[in-house]
């Protein structure tokens, strides 16, 4: 057999990137709309994040034990070097997009005298685009090689 | 993806009793999807997977894998 099937880490992957691509998006929208309507006081926002992030854990755990009842032998072979180089490499990356969104936030926070729970949205947008950046490199190297 | 590096490694199966991807794979430790980037030219493998790769086969590591020179 010489196609080219998905590996577990690459469908892990895909399913990570899909997660928090859709519920974080959804996380933010709300947000951004309550904190500009003024409707979103800390304590709504607070409860908003730890339920997104329950939410997040849940499908993760509900997706990879899809994935993996439909590959087990894959699902039970450990990271090999060239998913460790992939996650490296594409860390790099998104270490710099993360340091770099960190430091325009800490200048805009300044500026502005901006409130607590918008510097706490801010800081996690900005994890999240290097998280969503991590993820993308990776695919993009299983997908046109490295 | 690194060109000038090219490999035998599909030849060297078909001549092993056309071993299929999945055993290279666990003789040498990785996964079968390596082992298709690496027949494809879309991975260069360490050195040390690259000498497992020789020893699976019983061949010399240039054998295997050929440096061709940087690309002009």
């Amino acid at each position: 057999m010489t196609s080219l099937k998905l590996s577990f880490e690459e469908k892990s992957t895909w399913a990570s990137l899909a997660i928090i691509l859709i519920v974080f998006s959804v996380y933010f929208s709300q947000v951004y709309d309550g904190l500009i309507d003024g409707i979103l006081d800390k304590a709504a926002v607070t409860g908003l994040f730890f339920g997104t992030v329950v939410t997040v854990v849940i499908l993760e755990i509900v997706l990879h034990i899809v994935i993996a009842a439909f590959n087990h032998r894959d699902a039970d072979q450990p990271r090999d070097e060239r998913d460790r180089l992939f996650a490296v490499k594409a860390g790099n990356i998104s270490g710099w997009v993360l340091g770099i969104a960190v430091l325009i936030i800490a200048a805009h926070t300044f500026i502005q005298d901006l409130d607590s729970t918008w510097v706490a949205n801010l800081l996690l947008f900005a994890v999240f685009v290097s998280q969503v950046t991590s993820y993308t490199l990776q695919l993009v190297y299983y997908r046109r090689g490295y | 993806m690194n060109p000038s590096i090219t490999n035998n490694v599909r030849k060297l199966r078909f001549e092993n009793g056309e071993m299929s991807q999945q055993s290279l794979a666990d003789a040498i430790g990785v996964t079968r999807q390596t082992v298709f980037a690496i027949e494809k030219g879309k991975y260069s493998p360490s050195l040390e997977v690259a000498f497992k790769i020789a020893e699976a086969f019983s061949v010399s590591l240039d054998e295997v894998f050929q440096y061709q020179g940087r690309k002009k």
